[in-house]
């Protein structure tokens, strides 16, 4: 192809023009190596550390949230009675109403997005692409601290004289705006819009060097169609992030002047705002959102399922191809969250069709996960387990999409406990086990330590269990009619019938949050006593694990030649490739890739 | 491990199934959706069961697919998994089918929403029931016309938490808040509409008798007393008391709803 476009791909992807930027030397002092870092691997063990943090608080306020479900008015155990005391222990609803808020809130925005892209993004991009370490050093570590501000907001929504936000992470206007409708929530929801906004420019600064660093330091003979799937997922993801952030924070700006200033953008009771304008705005990032979670879930899985199964990623570029095709879709879908809002049909119809839309490279990013280990030399270690209940997951939650899509059945589904379950199924099913794997998988290159597959695989068998315990049972809660954002479901009569369920399911709920120590348990034993790890102990062919386990500074000794892709298995090269010897009677098996 | 896991998933696809076809078989109380009332109200209903079927036929292809590659491929001892990389046929196959199957489920999407949409424009069956839905934080107020026949003016009836409605006829619903976003649902109706602050949002339906228990007898009529209750809640959050905000919905045979308007108005009478 000639003209602009051409010459303008030609830049991005050009190899010779290569950033030539001199690694640093290694700083002294510990503070200046371990907390100010600019090294991409600190900043993704950072980023890791703090996501798990963040984790840990936002699953304590889902199970007070559970307990408040199952037991409406009970005290809360432990801490109902300091905290609540007005109410006995138990959670008072303008309470539940922050616990809901705030639980969304910090898993969407400081758990899963920072430790898919902070994480792993930050840790395995330089290393995957045969670089010593990002474009841009300083821009990373910003990257991290602004994080910070954001938590720091969040503890101050939680802490806000009046209360925390109570209007869900979705903020609708004008429960948001307005603080008589809220009398709990002045200024907690401020600092909420403020924190928010901290988290966004994380993810800005952090997509930026993504992508620099991915178009521009490639080591030698690392082509694009070289590029491991995870690198695709995390570059695709900070695409979308770069897209559809500025449209949240424009949104969130003009929520901040509606609630300081009473302009009246959403809220009519203030010079004839519009509510709709806020859900327009809001999910037309939010729905990328969920992309920018999953692609690069979907990224390492396929990464995972490779290696563990000695075996190329079936369909390479179907699968670049449909990563692509979802991100684009996704720009196109965010209204079917608004099918009950009362849009123009026309509308309606339109969404409908593009959300059916993604359904297929979903489905073709699926069945080619089945293909690439159909045949496969198949290695059940707990990295491999992950991936693949993260498949069988991540089917269960992409199928109830089907119902959600469409608007009839939608208009009975919508702000139901089916909604929840079938988010729930994808990013704590699919999302969170893929972060799980992605830790099984790359620990020994991070840490240098071998993790027990004993306790992985203890660690596994519950997570799954008991994931299917607490959300199978949300699909029939909402069949029933049972709302979300409930502090007490049973108000309807015919309701109280469900309290068994959600019993059933808070119990499921806190023995799935206890059996998180096994896998806690497992790095702190690691970290002490643990086994050393090899450069590739899982005889993987993609670039970090060219190098020591942990990378030294600059991350490679020498300049990397590349001359295979990351899932050449069974072509048959020798040691000079960077691969230990391959596998006995590889090279008889196939007689060349197909 | 090998087997186990297969196993695992095997079961955990079976579940699923189970939960969804046979809710009540998995004890704990499990529950379903409350019998729909309305014209039109079967084919939601019916268009569920049938994705909930494709559903099925999509897990339990992807669980015997996986477990099958699983059993096979852990048992291997030897070798790189060699094989084929990619396949452009299989690709098109895995396309095309499922893009198939995806516009059978849009034509049937709209199939359903426009007899969702023709059922209370049925001409035969008289004029629209006109009520207005005043939705507060944190209680549905309802609004009949008072004597000068419209919604909406100072001589309406307004009821608290109740909302009675005839069967048989088009019901005209007119949603308002002046405070947030509320949701009109009743689950026995199949529908659910936002009440948005700032805009009126109409809602239509018709109960349809053929749905009620038979002990309701005839809608018409004078002697027409035929009573069902069904449940309403806000489905969208509206604040601290939004769990609170639920009322019903009261099924009534004409000269029961006649009766009960009247109650309403003197009621409103004896206050003023």
């Amino acid at each position: 192809m000639t003209g602009p476009l051409a010459r303008l791909a030609q830049r991005l992807t050009d190899d010779s023009r290569r950033v030539r930027v001199v690694p640093t030397h290694t700083p002294r002092g510990a503070f200046a190596r371990y907390v100010l870092s600019t090294d991409h691997k600190v900043i993704g063990l950072q980023f890791l550390v703090t996501g798990a943090f963040m984790a840990l608080v936002g699953a304590l306020l889902a199970l007070v949230m559970r307990v408040q479900i199952a037991w409406p008015g009970a005290e809360v155990p432990l801490v109902g009675s300091a905290l609540f005391p007005g109410t006995g222990g138990a959670v008072p609803p303008d309470v539940y109403g922050a616990l809901f808020t705030m639980h969304g809130t910090i898993m969407t925005f400081f758990v899963i997005i920072p430790l898919l892209t902070g994480a792993f993004g930050n840790y395995l991009i330089p290393l995957m692409i045969g670089a010593h370490d990002m474009a841009f050093p300083k821009l990373n570590a910003l990257s991290y601290w602004l994080l910070w501000p954001g938590i720091v907001c969040m503890f101050l929504a939680f802490g806000a004289p009046g209360g925390g936000p109570g209007s869900g992470w979705t903020a609708y206007a004008p429960l948001s705006t307005i603080g008589a409708y809220a009398p709990g929530s002045l200024s907690g929801q401020t600092y909420w819009l403020i924190g928010v906004t901290f988290a966004g420019l994380s993810s800005l600064v952090g997509s930026v060097n993504y992508l620099v660093t991915t178009l521009k330091m490639r080591a030698p003979g690392v082509t694009l169609g070289r590029l491991p799937l995870t690198v695709w997922g995390l570059c695709i993801a900070a695409v979308i992030q770069l897209l559809a952030l500025p449209v949240l924070t424009s949104g969130a700006f003009l929520m901040a002047l509606d609630r300081v200033f009473a302009t009246g953008f959403y809220s009519p009771s203030q010079g004839q705002g519009e509510p709709l304008l806020w859900q327009h705005l809001f999910w037309f990032y939010s729905h990328p959102a969920v992309y920018v979670m999953v692609l690069p879930a979907m990224g390492m899985v396929s990464d995972l399922l490779a290696v563990h199964a000695r075996k190329a990623v079936f369909g390479n570029r179907a699968m670049v191809a449909s990563m692509l095709v979802i991100s684009g879709l996704g720009f196109i879908v965010w209204g079917h969250h608004m099918f009950t809002a009362g849009m123009d049909p026309r509308l309606e119809v339109g969404f409908l069709a593009s959300t059916a839309l993604i359904a297929l490279p979903s489905g073709v990013k699926v069945f080619n996960w089945i293909a690439t280990v159909w045949g496969g030399r198949i290695r059940l270690t707990s990295a491999m387990l992950c991936a693949l209940g993260f498949v069988a997951l991540f089917v269960i939650g992409g199928l109830s999409g089907l119902w959600l899509a469409s608007t009839p059945v939608d208009g009975y589904m919508h702000d139901t406990y089916t909604v929840v379950a079938h988010f729930h199924y994808i990013v704590v099913g699919g999302t969170l086990l893929a972060i799980f794997g992605g830790v099984y998988h790359w620990f020994p290159k991070m840490t240098g330590r071998r993790l027990s597959e004993a306790l992985g695989r203890v660690h596994f068998v519950g997570t799954f269990v008991l994931l299917n315990c607490v959300f199978l049972p949300m699909h029939q809660l909402g069949f029933a009619g049972m709302i979300r954002r409930t502090s007490d479901p049973y108000t309807l009569p015919g309701l109280d019938a469900l309290q068994p369920l959600n019993e059933f399911v808070t119990w499921s709920a806190a023995l799935l949050g206890l059996w998180q120590l096994w896998f806690f348990a497992n790095v702190a034993w690691s970290l002490a006593v643990g086994a050393p790890a090899e450069r590739d102990p899982w005889r993987a062919l993609s670039l970090e694990w060219r190098t020591a386990s942990p990378p030294g500074p600059g991350n490679f000794a020498a300049p990397l030649q590349v001359t295979h892709g990351p899932y050449d298995y069974g072509v048959g090269f020798g040691p000079a490739e960077g691969e230990s010897a391959p596998l006995p009677s590889a090279a008889a098996r196939t007689g060349g890739h197909a | 491990m090998r087997f186990f896991l297969p196993l695992l998933l095997l079961a955990g696809a079976g579940v699923t199934f189970w939960s969804v076809y046979r809710p009540a078989d998995l004890g704990l109380g499990a529950a379903t959706f409350p019998g729909e009332v309305t014209l039109g109200g079967e084919h939601v209903d019916a268009l569920f069961r049938e994705l909930a079927v494709l559903m099925g036929v999509l897990l339990a292809l992807t669980a015997l697919l996986l477990a099958w590659a699983i059993v096979r491929g852990a048992g291997r001892r030897d070798g790189s998994g060699s094989g084929r990389t990619g396949s452009v046929g299989l690709e098109v196959v895995w396309t095309v089918i499922p893009a198939a199957v995806l516009v059978w489920t849009l034509v049937r999407q709209l199939e359903v929403r426009e007899a969702l949409a023709a059922a209370p424009r049925a001409a035969a069956l008289g004029p629209a029931f006109q009520v207005g839905v005043d939705a507060h934080q944190f209680e549905w107020r309802f609004r009949y016309p008072g004597p000068d026949g419209a919604v909406w003016t100072a001589d309406d009836i307004v009821t608290v938490g109740e909302l009675a409605l005839p069967a048989g006829r088009p019901v005209a619903l007119a949603l308002r808040t002046r405070d947030v976003i509320h949701s009109f649902f009743a689950p026995a109706l199949r529908v659910k509409r936002d009440v948005v602050p700032g805009r009126e949002t109409p809602l239509a339906f018709v109960i349809d008798p053929a749905d009620l228990p038979t002990t309701f007898g005839d809608p018409r009529g004078p002697e027409a007393r035929g009573e069902f209750v069904l449940g309403l809640e806000c489905a969208e959050l509206c604040g601290w008391g939004h769990a609170a905000m639920v009322g019903r919905v009261r099924v009534l045979g004409d000269a029961a709803l006649a009766d009960w308007l009247a109650a309403r108005a003197a009621e409103r009478l004896a206050v003023d």
